[in-house]
């Protein structure tokens, strides 16, 4: 295949992070791959050697990639080889995410999160609370949590 | 069944590119590509909202 030549006046990425990548130049095979376990915890404390995922099939099971079975005849013409940007401007790259001037073989990217919240007991001044604010504050804010249940994913 | 497919590439010129985040098996190109394949899973299931008395997280290994 005739590649063609990328050519990017600037590039500024602020931050990059849990496995993400920026590259300049052209990459043959790319495997990116992310296992996040997110834990939000209302008491501020962490034992060290929490957080065993052994056994979870979230990190165990195969993940949905097409086969590449299908017949493709590509023709491709480049009459001008260039892909001119200006400027790239990227706040953040996070979870396996790749950011590349120049081009690619193959990409093969994974991520798996497994997002856990550990929120206080209801309490009757929650209740109280929840009537009075109507219930539709988003976890995490500051405030007792919300009577009768989770109120980030409505558990009861 | 095949398909045939037939680009012609007249050139791109972009002036600028914003993006606030790239995140979860994303990926922006500036270039060409063969294959991309990308996949994610995240998993927020009921029972991993947990309320009631603090406890700890099941070991590491």
């Amino acid at each position: 295949m005739q590649w063609r030549t990328s050519l990017a006046g600037s590039v500024s990425v602020n931050v990059v992070l849990f496995g993400s990548s920026l590259h300049v130049g052209d990459i043959g095979y790319l495997t990116p791959e992310a296992k996040i376990y997110a834990v939000q915890r209302k008491v501020e404390y962490f034992e060290g050697r929490e957080g065993g995922v052994a056994g979870d099939p979230l990190f165990e099971m195969p993940l949905g990639h097409l086969p590449e079975t299908e017949e493709v005849t590509f023709r491709r013409d480049n009459p001008n080889p260039l892909i001119e940007v200006g400027t790239v401007r990227v706040t953040s790259l996070s979870v396996g995410a790749v950011l590349q001037v120049g081009s690619l073989l193959q990409l093969h990217a994974d991520s798996r999160t497994k997002h856990i919240r550990q929120l206080p007991a209801p309490s009757v001044a929650g209740e109280a609370g929840a009537a009075a604010a109507g219930g539709g504050r988003a976890a995490g804010e500051s405030g007792p949590a919300v009577g009768g249940g989770c109120r980030a994913c409505s558990n009861p | 069944m095949s398909v045939n497919m037939h680009v012609v590439n007249e050139g791109t010129q972009v002036g600028m590119i914003k993006i606030y985040g790239v995140g979860g098996s994303s990926v922006a190109i500036v270039g060409d590509a063969e294959v991309i394949s990308l996949s994610s899973a995240f998993d927020t299931p009921p029972e991993s909202c947990l309320t009631g008395p603090f406890q700890l997280l099941p070991p590491e290994p």
